[in-house]
C-alpha cells in the first residue's frame, strides 16, 4: 500500500500532466479561422493615404504597410522598411527597402511605389502629412530599386514617427500614377502589402479581408479571414460580444470595458490607437473672450476642479491625471510634475477669484460661461459644472457634432471654453505644436483653440523642432511647459487611454497600431 | 379615374420636390462643413475653403438650390461628397432591406394588431387589454429593441444581437441565405412594429365597440347571427375602414423608426445612411434620402387611395 505522500505526489504527477499539454496549448496560437471585430464608424472607402478619418484607418491598416512600424512603446521598428540611416546634419534620412515585397495583385513592391504614394498622395492629401511633414520635405527620390531618400530643408526629427501605416501607408505606383486619388477605382477595392487582402465592402454593414499567403513577414498573418462589422451603436457592440457575434471591440469606453471585467474578455488599455495616441482631454480657453481671458478665472480652473474624483468617476481609472502639458507617454518630452503646483483648493481658488474683482452676483454667480463638446463627452461636462458650483461659475453645455463644433470653435471662435480630446501623438511636433504655437491659430480644425500666443513658447517649440539631439529637445519642451502651467491656455485633466476588448479564445492583437490583426490568432 | 390619378401624381411631385426643398434648407444652414468628415480631426490650412469650394459651398445659396432642382427634375440625385459615388446607387443598394423591415413591420402590425384588437374588443368591460396596449405604444423603439435583445438573444440565445449575416464564414447562396437574413430580421422587425401593432389594436378594438353598438349589428343579432359572427362579419369590415389610409399616413413614422432600429441593431439601410451623411455634412446623400422617403410615402398614400373603393362601396362614386 502506498504512503499518503507518494499518493499525493502520485495525483500531483497526474495533474501536472494534466495541465501540461493546456499550458502548451494556451502559449501554441492556432492557425487559420476567422476574427469578426467590431467598429463604430463606416470607412467609406479604403484608401487611408488621402484622409485621416478614424473609422477608414482603423479597416486599412490591416491591408498596407508603412515605411516603419511602431511598437507599442511608440518606438519605430522595420516594416516596408529593413533600415535607415541618418546623417548627422538631418538633413538627409535614407531607406533600405525590404526586397522581394509584392503587391496583392501580384506586382513586385518598388522605390517608386513610395516616391509616388508621398509626392503625388500623401503630401497633398493626408491632413497630418500635408501639415506635418509637408514644409520639411524638399524631396523625396528613389536610390535604386530599394533606395528612397527623404532630403529635408531643414531637421525634422518626428519624421520616423510619422511614417508608419496610419501617418504614411503605400500605395502601389502602378494604380496610381497620373491619376485623381481622389477619385481612383482603387479606393473601392485596394490593393496593398499588407497581411490581409480586400475581399468585400458593403457600406455600413462589413468590410471582409483574407489571408494574404505571400505575406512578407514570415509565418504571419494566423487568421484566414478577418471581418469589421459596423456597429455604430455601443451597447450593441458590447452585446454582439457577449453574444460571441463578434470578438473584438476596437474601440470600449471605460464605462463598457467596466461592464466587461470579469466574463472571459481580454482587455486591454493602450495610450494610443490608430490614429491618436497620447490624448489627453482638455479644457480650452477662449483667451479672446473677457472672462476666459483673466488668469484668476483660469487659475481657478486648476484649483476647483478635482481631477482625481474625474479620473475615477469619468474615465473609470482608465488613464492618470494629466501631470504636464505634453503627455507622460512621450516619455523624453514630457515634464514630470509641471501642474504638480495646481492641487485642489476651493477658498484659494475663491480668494484669487474675488482678488480679480470677479465678484458673486445676487443670485451667487460670479460668471456664466459656455462649454462647448462632444456628445461622447457630456459626462465630463456634468462633474465639471458639479465641481465648478462651489466657485459661482456656472456653464452652458452645448453638445455640437464634430462639423458643428468644428466651426464654432475653429472658425467663428464663439465660444468661452471647449472640451478637446488633444492627442499628443508620439512627438509633440505632431500633436502638441497644433495647439500652443501662435502660427497654429485660425481656420483649422482642432489647431490652437485657446488663440493662445507667447513668443518664447514658439521660440522653444521651434528650437525643439530644428535639434537632432532628443535630450536637447526635451530640454526645450520642459522649458515651454513651465511657462505654460503658469499661463494655463489650457487645463489639463486627464490623460486618457484607450481600451480595446476581445474574446479570451484570441490572443495578439495589436489595438495601439493599424496593423491589428498582424499578429492575432485563436487560441482554442 | 385617369384624370384623379394624374391630378394626385401631379401633386405628388411638388410635395417631393418641397420635401427636396427643405432638406436643402436645413442642410444649407447646418453648422459646420463636410471638411471635418472628410479628413478627420487634422485639416491642413486653407483646407476648409478649399472643401468649400470644390462643392460649391462658396456659392449663394439661390444658385446651389436651382442646380440642385434642375438635377432632380432630371432624375439625377448627384454624387455622394464623401464616398464619391452616385447618391441613387447609394440609396439603392441601402433600400431593399429597409424596405423589408417597414413593409414587414407594416404587414406584422397590421395582421397581428387586427387580432388582437379582435380579441380585446369581446373583453369590451374590461380595462386592461387597452391600458397594456396604450402602455406598450408609449415604449421607443430603442428601448424596445434593448429588452426584446436582452430577453431573446442575450437570455434565451434564440436569436442574433445584431446584423443582417454571420460574417464569420463566407455567405451562403439562395434560399439558406435568406433563412439566415429572415432569422436576423425577426428582432427588429418586432421592435420597429410594436408601436404601430399596438395603434392597429387599439384602433380595432374601438372601432369593434363602435361598430357592435350600431343598429345593423342589433338586427344581425336579431336574426339568430351569433355575437362573434357578426362582429367578424359585419363589425369588422367597417372596423378596418380607417385603417388603410392611416396606416400609410403613418409610413413616414415607420421609416423614422427605422432608423432608430436600424442603429440598434447595425442593419445597413436607408436610415443609417441618412444619419451618417448627416453628421458627415454630405448634403446631396441627405436630399437624396429626404427624396426617397417623400416618393415612399407618397406612393404608399397612392396606394391607400386606390385600395380604399375596394374596401368601402361609397367611394367607387368618387372615380367615376
Amino acid at each position: 500500500m502506498a504512503s499518503p505522500i507518494t499518493r499525493v505526489a502520485r495525483w500531483a504527477l497526474l495533474l501536472a500532466m494534466l495541465a501540461l499539454p493546456m499550458a502548451a496549448g494556451a502559449a501554441e496560437m492556432q492557425r487559420g479561422g476567422a476574427a469578426i471585430i467590431a467598429v463604430s464608424g463606416d470607412p467609406g472607402h479604403l484608401n487611408p493615404a488621402i484622409s485621416t478619418a478614424g473609422p477608414l484607418h482603423a479597416v486599412a491598416g490591416s491591408i498596407f504597410n508603412g515605411l516603419i512600424a511602431l511598437d507599442e512603446a511608440g518606438n519605430p521598428v522595420p516594416d516596408l522598411a529593413e533600415s535607415w540611416e541618418v546623417t548627422p546634419d538631418g538633413l538627409r534620412v535614407a531607406f533600405r527597402l525590404r526586397p522581394g515585397v509584392i503587391w496583392h495583385d501580384g506586382q513586385p513592391f518598388t522605390a517608386e511605389d513610395v516616391r509616388v504614394t508621398f509626392i503625388e498622395v500623401l503630401l497633398r492629401f493626408h491632413a497630418r502629412a500635408r501639415t506635418g511633414l509637408a514644409p520639411a520635405v524638399e524631396a523625396v527620390e528613389t536610390d535604386g530599386p530599394l533606395g528612397i531618400v527623404f532630403r529635408l530643408r531643414r531637421p525634422h526629427p518626428a519624421l520616423l514617427r510619422q511614417l508608419d501605416v496610419t501617418e504614411a501607408p503605400i500605395l502601389p505606383a502602378h494604380l496610381f500614377t497620373g491619376t485623381d486619388p481622389s477619385t481612383n477605382p482603387a479606393n473601392q477595392r485596394p490593393v496593398g502589402t499588407g497581411p490581409f487582402r480586400f475581399e468585400s465592402y458593403r457600406r455600413d454593414d462589413a468590410v471582409v479581408l483574407t489571408r494574404n499567403p505571400s505575406y512578407f513577414k514570415p509565418d504571419l498573418p494566423r487568421l484566414d479571414r478577418l471581418v469589421f462589422r459596423v456597429v455604430p451603436d455601443a451597447s450593441t457592440q458590447v452585446n454582439a460580444l457577449l453574444a460571441g457575434e463578434v470578438d473584438m471591440l476596437a474601440r470600449v469606453s471605460a464605462a463598457d470595458a467596466d461592464r466587461l471585467r470579469g466574463r472571459g474578455m481580454s482587455l486591454v488599455e493602450t495610450r494610443s490607437a490608430p490614429g491618436g495616441s497620447n490624448c489627453i482631454m482638455t479644457v480650452a480657453f477662449n483667451l479672446d473672450r473677457p472672462v476666459p481671458g483673466q488668469q484668476a478665472l483660469r487659475d481657478a480652473f486648476a484649483l476647483g476642479l478635482d481631477r482625481a474624483r474625474m479620473l475615477e468617476l469619468v474615465a473609470f481609472n482608465q488613464g492618470r491625471v494629466a501631470e504636464a502639458p505634453i503627455a507622460s507617454g512621450i516619455v523624453w518630452a514630457h515634464a514630470p510634475g509641471a501642474l504638480a503646483a495646481w492641487r485642489p483648493d476651493i477658498a484659494e481658488a475663491n480668494r484669487r477669484l474675488d482678488a480679480a474683482g470677479l465678484a458673486r452676483g445676487a443670485d451667487g454667480l460670479r460668471a456664466s460661461l459656455d462649454l462647448l463638446l462632444f456628445p461622447a463627452f457630456s459626462r465630463w461636462a456634468e462633474i465639471m459644472r458639479q465641481q465648478l458650483a462651489p466657485l459661482g461659475i456656472a456653464l452652458r453645455v452645448q453638445t455640437l457634432d464634430p462639423a458643428a463644433f468644428a466651426q464654432a470653435v475653429f472658425t467663428r471662435r464663439a465660444f468661452d471654453l471647449a472640451l478637446v480630446s488633444y492627442c499628443n501623438g508620439t512627438d509633440p511636433e505632431i500633436g502638441v505644436r497644433r495647439m500652443i504655437h501662435s502660427s497654429a491659430i485660425g481656420n483649422v480644425p482642432f489647431s490652437n483653440a485657446a488663440g493662445y500666443r507667447n513668443l518664447e513658447v514658439d521660440a522653444l517649440f521651434d528650437r525643439a523642432a530644428s535639434l537632432q539631439d532628443e535630450a536637447a529637445r526635451g530640454e526645450a519642451y520642459r522649458a515651454a511647459q513651465s511657462i505654460l502651467a503658469r499661463d494655463l491656455p489650457y487645463w489639463w485633466l486627464i490623460e486618457t487611454d484607450f481600451a480595446a476588448a476581445w474574446r479570451g479564445s484570441f490572443a495578439d492583437f495589436a489595438p495601439w497600431t493599424g496593423q491589428v490583426a498582424e499578429r492575432a490568432g485563436r487560441r482554442d | 379615374m385617369l384624370a384623379f390619378l394624374l391630378r394626385r401624381a401631379a401633386f405628388g411631385l411638388l410635395v417631393v420636390m418641397a420635401a427636396a426643398s427643405l432638406a436643402f434648407l436645413l442642410a444649407w444652414h447646418a453648422p459646420g462643413g463636410p471638411a471635418v468628415g472628410l479628413a478627420g480631426e487634422h485639416g491642413a490650412p486653407g483646407y476648409l475653403e478649399e472643401v468649400a469650394a470644390r462643392y460649391g459651398l462658396d456659392l449663394p445659396a439661390w444658385k446651389v438650390w436651382l442646380g440642385w432642382m434642375g438635377r432632380l427634375l432630371r432624375g439625377d440625385l448627384g454624387t455622394s461628397w464623401r464616398e464619391g459615388a452616385p447618391v441613387a446607387t447609394l440609396i439603392a443598394e441601402r433600400l431593399p432591406l429597409t424596405l423589408a423591415l417597414t413593409i414587414a413591420a407594416s404587414a406584422l402590425s397590421v395582421m397581428l394588431g387586427t387580432l388582437i384588437g379582435l380579441a380585446a374588443s369581446a373583453r369590451e368591460r374590461q380595462a386592461w387589454p387597452a391600458a397594456l396596449l396604450s402602455a406598450l405604444h408609449a415604449v421607443p423603439g430603442y428601448v424596445a429593441a434593448q429588452a426584446l435583445v436582452a430577453a431573446f438573444a442575450l437570455g434565451l440565445g434564440l436569436l442574433p444581437v445584431q446584423g443582417i449575416a454571420d460574417l464569420r464564414e463566407p455567405a451562403p447562396g439562395g434560399l439558406a441565405l435568406l433563412a439566415e437574413q429572415a432569422r436576423h430580421l425577426v428582432l427588429p422587425v418586432t421592435a420597429l412594429a410594436l408601436h404601430q401593432l399596438c395603434f392597429v389594436a387599439l384602433l380595432v378594438r374601438a372601432g369593434l365597440i363602435d361598430q357592435m353598438r350600431q343598429y345593423y349589428v342589433t338586427a344581425a343579432l336579431a336574426r339568430g347571427m351569433s355575437r362573434g359572427g357578426a362582429r367578424w362579419r359585419h363589425a369588422l369590415p367597417n372596423a378596418l375602414l380607417p385603417l388603410a389610409p392611416l396606416t400609410a399616413a403613418r409610413l413616414g413614422g415607420l421609416v423614422g423608426g427605422a432608423l432608430v432600429i436600424e442603429t440598434a441593431f447595425a442593419l445597413p439601410g436607408l436610415g443609417r445612411l441618412a444619419v451618417t451623411s448627416a453628421v458627415a455634412r454630405d448634403h446631396p446623400v441627405v436630399i437624396g434620402c429626404v427624396v426617397t422617403a417623400a416618393v415612399a410615402a407618397w406612393l404608399a398614400n397612392m396606394l391607400a387611395d386606390g385600395v380604399a373603393p375596394f374596401l368601402d362601396p361609397r367611394l367607387r362614386a368618387a372615380w367615376r
